[in-house]
């Protein structure tokens, strides 16, 4: 298990573009992969499922922690984090 | 065999995934679906289920149904950065919904007068392979009322 925790600065938070962009990155790996909004306390969800993401409800300054366990997990961190941080094609506020 | 019907979530012109201006949409990044250029505000739900996901700024929507199948609902174009002025909130995350129920009301004018587009997509995220979409042939549809798509396994 590897697991990162990393603050959204995307202006809207993870909305429609960003989290389907988030979401299509995660399936790309092998490795199952959770996203937890930490500002919530809601338990994590299925960072592949793109309706998952957005009812997580991750606004701009939401740190988030995202967990992953497979063969794949330290390149699954390293990208998403990675992808976060660069704001999945938006510009950053 | 499964049938669901989506009804149409709004009144207006239906338009096709390809012809919205945002390839987030266009490009079905998203998911299949169709489009609604809306002659009225008012968004209900096109199906029974799970109010699972209402963003903040009211601009967007997905209802869980039947058989884990999604629909989200994305009311205007770029509207998120509107951060809620323009929407009434009508129902709210976590409520379960019938087929029809009014979920939020977007002022038309409002979001002409910011510049934006009221144009709307459904789409149906990471449907599972093995449903057949139909989408209506009609060139408008009426909220609540008309079947917008059908989708089979």
């Amino acid at each position: 298990m590897k697991s990162v925790d990393v603050e959204i600065r995307n202006p809207s938070g993870l909305h429609a573009r960003p989290a389907v962009l988030f979401a299509r990155q995660a399936m790309t790996f092998k490795s199952s992969i959770t996203l937890q909004n930490l500002a919530t306390g809601k338990p994590p969800v299925d960072a592949k499922s793109l309706i998952a993401v957005l009812a997580a409800g991750i606004l701009k300054g939401t740190m988030v922690h995202i967990a992953a366990e497979g063969e794949d997990e330290t390149q699954a961190i390293a990208d998403l984090k990675a992808a976060l941080e660069s704001g999945l094609g938006e510009p950053l506020g | 065999m499964t049938r669901l019907e989506l009804l149409a979530p709004m009144t207006g012109r239906v338009v096709p995934m390809e012809e919205v201006p945002d390839p987030v949409f266009s490009e079905k990044m998203l998911g299949d679906g169709l489009a609604i250029e809306p002659s009225e505000g008012l968004a209900v739900a096109p199906m029974a289920g799970s109010l699972v996901v209402f963003h903040s700024a009211g601009h967007a929507f997905a209802i869980e149904g039947p058989e884990s199948v999604s629909v989200l609902v994305h009311l205007g174009l770029e509207t998120v950065s509107l951060k809620g002025a323009g929407f009434e909130r009508l129902a709210e995350v976590g409520d379960t919904v019938a087929a029809g129920q009014p979920i939020v009301k977007m002022d038309l004018a409002a979001i002409a007068a910011a510049g934006l587009r009221s144009i709307s997509p459904i789409v149906l995220p990471q449907l599972d392979e093995g449903w057949r979409i139909s989408k209506t042939n009609a060139a408008t549809v009426q909220a609540g009322r008309d079947v917008l798509i059908t989708i089979e396994r």
